[in-house]
């Protein structure tokens, strides 16, 4: 059912980018905004010549809310695109229990990060239909941090060994239901932006020997 | 009427991977039909929408009206059984003549048992 563990390590791919973020903020910051836009002047229009109401105002407050957050939000994912970045390194697949190598290499201004930290996790990912909308819940069931440094040298490069317990579930995937495992790497950045990454990890079944009987119904 | 029962060795509900699960399959369908089969499949349950896949069908060859039939079918490597707090995963081995079918419910996993996810928060 899965692919067999990969011969050696090789970079992690990084879920989602940093300019990515960026660019969909910066859009939907753009439309949200835009058309709330034509909302708040006609109400400040009505407001200076007398026949405003305190209802439509009213009912405009939450919308306003949201285009602010997401004002704010294009000003973080903006900053956010100078933040260091982190390149991982290991085998993409591993077999529940058994021992990995896990590197790591830091790049752009990592002096920066006055903690690095790196953990393994878990997640449930149920998604399901509710009215038109569709919906994706998540939950974390493990969590394990490998690394927590404030080391110059560690943060920006190193090697751990790693595991994922045997008794736990491997990375499962299906049309509306999944379980991930990945990599998440977060550097606390003081008066900025932290930074934060996640790159998935493949884990196997426990590896155990062929099936060599053939179905047969007599 | 149509009477359809599936039974697992032993009365065996949990199994490991790669493993082999066999038992009796008998039917009484009245007349004779064209595929009596069974099917190895798994599907999930809980806040998600389900999702289903047969991992293997095997049919009976010539299957009479009346019949009893032993069947061995050899199991995958996964995807184990597990709980956890949004999602279940479930196998099943299934008897199915048309329309009809009987199902009876198993666990795959290295140690027989199905595997709990203890959640530990929900995540934004």
């Amino acid at each position: 059912m899965s692919p067999p563990p990969t011969a050696g390590p090789r970079p992690l791919k990084s879920r989602g980018s940093p300019l990515a973020t960026f660019v969909f903020t910066v859009i939907f910051t753009a439309i949200w905004n835009g058309i709330l836009s034509v909302f708040v002047y006609h109400l400040g229009r009505d407001w200076r010549r007398g026949r405003g109401s305190v209802f439509p105002g009213l009912c405009l407050i939450p919308f306003i809310l949201i285009g602010i957050g997401a004002l704010v939000a294009v000003v973080v994912t903006f900053l956010k695109l100078f933040n260091p970045r982190a390149q991982l390194v290991c085998n993409p697949s591993v077999p529940l229990g058994e021992m990995a190598d896990l590197g790591w290499i830091t790049s752009g201004r990592t002096s920066r990060m006055t903690t690095f930290r790196i953990t393994l996790q878990g997640r449930e990912e149920a998604t399901y239909r509710r009215g038109t909308d569709t919906t994706t819940d998540t939950s974390i069931f493990f969590k394990q941090v490998l690394l927590e440094s404030q080391n110059p040298a560690e943060i920006e490069r190193g090697r751990i060994r790693f595991s994922v317990p045997e008794t736990t579930m491997h990375s499962f995937t299906s049309s509306n239901n999944k379980v991930v495992w990945f990599f998440a790497v977060d550097g606390e950045i003081p008066h900025w932006p932290d930074m934060h990454e996640e790159f998935t990890l493949e884990v196997l079944p426990v590896r155990m020997g062929p099936a060599t009987a053939q179905p047969e119904g007599r | 009427m149509t009477m359809l029962e599936l039974a697992l060795n032993d009365n065996r509900t949990q199994y490991l991977p790669n493993e082999v699960i066999s038992g009796l399959a008998s039917w009484n369908l009245g007349t004779a039909r064209p595929v009596v089969e069974l099917r190895l499949s798994w599907y999930t349950r809980g806040k998600g929408t389900q999702d289903t896949r047969v991992e293997r069908k095997v049919p009976f060859d010539d299957p009479r009206a009346r019949d009893t039939r032993e069947f061995r079918l050899p199991l995958p490597d996964g995807p184990y059984s597990f709980s956890g707090r949004l999602i279940s995963l479930v196998w099943q081995v299934e008897l199915v003549a048309g329309t009809d079918k009987q199902t009876i419910e198993f666990t795959l996993s290295p140690t027989g048992q199905e595997i709990l996810l203890a959640g530990i928060g929900p995540v934004k």
